[in-house]
């Protein structure tokens, strides 16, 4: 027997067609999965009560891998093929891997332009193919805790994450089945769940580090809007890095060579992790290492000693902080809040380095492992529509500036970081060579001036450029980052309004090609269904478009004249009734024409609202007597 | 996209003037987001959700020109017909163009001083000063709203343009100076 | 005459009132759909209708249509877990057949 939940006032939708949702924090270390039940947030357990996920894939020949705690027990006796802080590498080159090497004792595939690649036991994998496999745990929980498909899930990024992080973690989203309703900043997240809109109108900040990445983020609260200011970080800056300071140290003291054995180098660093985490409580901690000439060695890790290896670790965030301040045009006095975000903000010298910084305690009420998952189901669950009369927006910024290439290795800004998004700008530009048909635009993210210093996220060829003397073609090329924070370009040349064709060739992701066959690839592994998979990817949109138009039909009714009510209405009753078989392609057919059909009146509900929000500003003004 | 015909003022429904009701702006800019943003439309078609980002960053963009006095007095002269002939148009004005040079120097010896952030936020200082002082200016011509005064608006838009550029250059050479220019992506 | 509460189920309410910061009590209500007739509801109340039957168990007010109650009189309210899932059941004497699913029901 289902059990049921409490719903907002006129909220109760039809059986079986629940708007099940979920937040998840896809973290470096762990992950999580969250839900509004009854109008409250809560993470949701696995079957050993157990809410936490570790972010660990163990990859077999011939077996399905193991994700969560089995596959981190075992990470010492298989450390090549389990893999562990994966988030590291989403979106990354192969020369990013190499600089940060040290610390991954993976074996990678030989590819030098491109993504990362991971040789395991079960074949090359990349990983977001990693990534996707901690998503699916994630999901069958969920699914198994709320009795039914989830329509939809708001994932967690850091804040700092540039547009190859971001996509990469998208396309893991996609290929774990999941729809996602929107990437959220993890500080924003972690605002929401705090509920700072209610009562705390100012300045807050939010500090989060995590396992493997470290986010600030100033926010302006006022009337249940968020308002990001500024936002810095450093996506690979964590707890993680921590455990390395301290492992670096105990190898040092006790004269085992770094570069022994992976399964030694893993016990060291697992012994720097447990030591840390004593370290929050405890003054001191005992260490003892069996060496490989049979002697035991022995010490002492005083915190005193703990804090120095980590000094510089948290003065790096504390420059990241100075920054997010100088960017927001604020001082540290003027913010109300801190709050404390991510399992590393555990450490004590963290909190006292960072109440120095901003001259008050910082807040930590709610678990700091838990509160990214919080708040990202809270936005799941308001995106769904199962509270629609919840006045809360999210308004962040894109972290780093987008720029492109210019001559001579040189990169010009397009749009400068912290500029608050959905953004779009355009920028011209024009041929050199009598005829040319079509150009190359690198796009690159980062705030240093050359290229080489920047990442670079794609390359775009414009084709279709009609023939005209160097210099008389106007290519306009607009880029358009949308409220995840992913670019979108489009090209258009002006002398003749031709739309040049754009062609994406990103730096470090999946092209889309890659994403379908390793769609294919995983279901043959899990033996499931493509068609099964498009059919229900079909109902749930089919069902969100209906239930979204009837929702608008009784509120706007009056915005349609007899004869398009008709034209609707028989495209709402043509869905409705294919919905009910098993064709995911009349399915697809239907709700398009749907939706072709139901534009106008989509386009006239918005120009409405913003008629209504500026004619109702203007009887204010007259009412105040300007 | 309609972002470059765009009238800032009209999409925000108040008048095309410099001193404008700031609080009011930023209000009408939250309750325009509320109506526009793609987390209002997340259920809708992709057509819907298309539109919802073009509208939302278009209210963006209006809201960032119109909360900026430069970038506000810019765009009235723009649709007054002015051209402010910035990066054209030079300067003959021997106090002005000293005052530049001065300012830049002394960015120049920051780089080098012993107490570099110290030199640098005096620099910072000064120029704020002159930005308000022009700003003031601006919104004096503006208001007079002759031929005139309008080319003298575009002269002192065509200052601050100048003090900006110092800025921020002064604000990249802080953050080099503190060490945190952002690691992002590199590491 | 009467809609009750389980402890359990009252112990719950009485947290998700609190939590959401603001309504009066819990409508309960049944609606004609799903695969086997009627289907419950259970949702919170910011304003009661005109004519809702009002119980109060356990320091809760409970709402109830004039129409639902005819198929709930004698409901208990339970909150239950099973296996990773929890919320809230019906105990509803007037149920005859129910789909299996538990959403939906005959009276």
């Amino acid at each position: 027997m289902a059990l049921l939940q409490i719903v907002e006032p006129g909220q109760t939708t039809a059986p079986h067609q629940h708007r099940l949702a979920v937040g998840i924090d896809l973290g470096t270390t762990n992950s999580l999965v969250a839900t509004v039940r009854s109008g409250v947030a809560e993470t949701l357990p696995d079957a050993t009560g157990s809410h936490l996920l570790p972010s660990v894939v163990r990859y077999f020949a011939d077996q399905a891998p193991i994700v969560g705690q089995e596959a981190r027990d075992h990470a010492g006796e298989d450390p090549l093929n389990t893999i562990a802080s994966i988030k590291r590498l989403m979106g990354r080159g192969r020369c990013d891997v190499r600089r940060t090497g040290n610390h991954l004792p993976y074996a990678f595939a030989g590819c030098e332009e491109g993504m990362a690649i991971l040789k395991t036991a079960a074949g090359e994998v990349s990983p977001v193919e990693v990534s996707a496999e901690v998503l699916k745990v994630l999901k069958e929980r969920a699914e198994s805790a709320l009795g039914g498909e989830l329509v939809g899930v708001v994932i967690t990024v850091p804040a700092y994450f540039d547009d190859a992080q971001r996509q990469a973690t998208k396309d893991a989203a996609y290929l774990a089945g999941l729809k996602v309703l929107r990437l959220l900043n993890e500080p924003t997240a972690a605002a929401v769940a705090y509920g700072l809109d209610r009562g705390s109108e100012g300045i807050h900040a939010i500090y989060d580090l995590g396992g493997g990445t470290f986010d600030i983020s100033i926010l302006h609260l006022h009337q249940g809007v968020f308002e990001v200011m500024s936002t810095g970080g450093d996506s690979a800056l964590g707890g993680d890095d921590m455990d390395h300071a301290v492992a670096e140290w105990i190898l040092a003291e006790s004269g085992i060579a770094p570069s022994a054995d992976q399964q030694r180098v893993r016990q060291v660093i697992e012994m720097a992790r447990i030591a840390k985490e004593r370290l929050t409580v405890d003054e001191a901690v005992p260490l003892r290492l069996d060496l490989p000439d049979g002697t035991v060695w022995t010490e002492t890790l005083h915190r005193s000693t703990f804090d120095a290896l980590i000094d510089p670790l948290i003065a790096r965030t504390l420059h990241a902080c100075q920054r997010a301040l100088r960017d927001a045009d604020v001082t540290a006095s003027e913010v109300k809040n801190v709050v404390l975000v991510g399992g590393a903000t555990r450490v004590p010298r963290v909190r006292k380095k960072v109440a120095d910084l901003f001259g008050h305690e910082p807040i930590s009420d709610l678990d700091p492992d838990r509160v990214v998952a919080l708040g990202a189901a809270i936005q799941a669950n308001i995106l769904v529509g199962n509270k629609p009369d919840d006045e809360m927006l999210l308004l962040d910024v894109i972290p780093l500036s987008l720029g492109i290439e210019t001559m001579g290795g040189l990169v010009e800004k397009v749009i400068p970081r912290n500029t608050t998004i959905p953004v779009a700008r355009s920028q011209d530009f024009t041929t050199f060579k009598d005829g040319q048909s079509a150009m190359v635009i690198r796009v690159l993210q980062g705030e240093r001036e050359l290229v080489r210093d920047c990442r670079s996220l794609a390359r775009f060829e414009l084709r279709g450029i009609p023939p005209l003397v160097a210099g008389a073609a106007r290519i306009r090329v607009t880029f358009q980052v949308d409220a995840d924070g992913l670019l979108n370009v489009s090209a258009q040349e002006l002398s003749t309004g031709i739309r040049s064709s754009v062609q994406v060739k990103p730096s470090y992701g999946l092209t889309e090609a890659e994403i379908e066959r390793m769609l294919r690839d995983s279901m043959d592994h899990a033996r499931e269904d493509v068609d099964a998979r498009n059919l229900r990817e079909q109902q749930v949109d089919a069902d969100r478009v209906l239930d979204s138009l009837a929702h608008a039909l009784v509120a706007d009714a009056a915005l349609l004249s007899q004869s398009e009510r008709v034209v609707i209405d028989e495209a709402v009753a043509e869905l409705a009734s294919v919905r009910r078989g098993t064709d995911h392609r009349a399915i697809h057919a239907a709700r398009e024409h749907l939706e072709r059909v139901s534009q106008a009146f989509a386009a006239r509900r918005m120009n409405r609202s913003i008629q209504q929000v500026l004619t109702g500003h203007r009887l204010t003004e007259f009412s105040e007597g300007q | 996209m309609d972002g470059v015909m765009d009238n800032p003022f009209e999409r925000f429904g108040i008048a095309p003037i410099f001193d404008i009701d700031e609080p009011h702006l930023a209000e009408t800019f939250r309750r325009l987001q509320r109506v526009v943003h793609p987390d209002r439309h997340a259920g809708g078609s992709e057509q819907e959700r298309q539109r919802s980002v073009e509208q939302a960053a278009a209210v963006n963009e209006a809201f960032r020109t119109l909360r900026d006095p430069v970038r506000r007095a810019r765009c009235l002269l723009a649709l007054r017909g002015v051209d402010t002939q910035e990066g054209v148009r030079t300067f003959r004005d021997p106090v002005f163009l000293m005052d530049q040079m001065e300012l830049r120097a002394r960015l120049e010896e920051a780089r080098e001083a012993p107490d570099p952030l110290g030199l640098l936020s005096e620099v910072k200082e000064v120029l704020q000063k002159r930005r308000v002082a022009l700003i003031g200016e601006v919104s004096g011509f503006l208001r007079q709203d002759t031929p005139e005064s309008l080319g003298q608006a575009a002269e002192r838009v065509r200052r601050l343009g100048f003090f900006e550029r110092i800025a921020e250059e002064a604000n990249l050479l802080e953050e080099r100076l503190t060490d945190c220019l952002p690691r992002g992506g590199m590491d | 005459m009467s809609i009750t509460m389980t402890d359990a189920a009252a112990a719950r309410v009485t947290a998700f009132l609190q939590k959401r910061g603001k309504g009066v009590g819990l409508r309960l209500g049944t609606r004609t759909s799903g695969c086997s007739g009627l289907s419950y509801m259970i949702e919170f109340v910011d304003s009661p209708q005109e004519g809702d039957h009002v119980f109060e168990d356990h320091g809760i007010k409970v709402f109830v249509d004039p129409k639902s109650f005819l198929y709930l009189d004698g409901t208990e309210l339970d909150y239950a877990k099973e296996g990773l899932s929890e919320g809230f059941k019906f105990h509803n004497p007037n149920v005859k057949n129910s789909c299996g699913c538990g959403e939906s029901f005959h009276v």
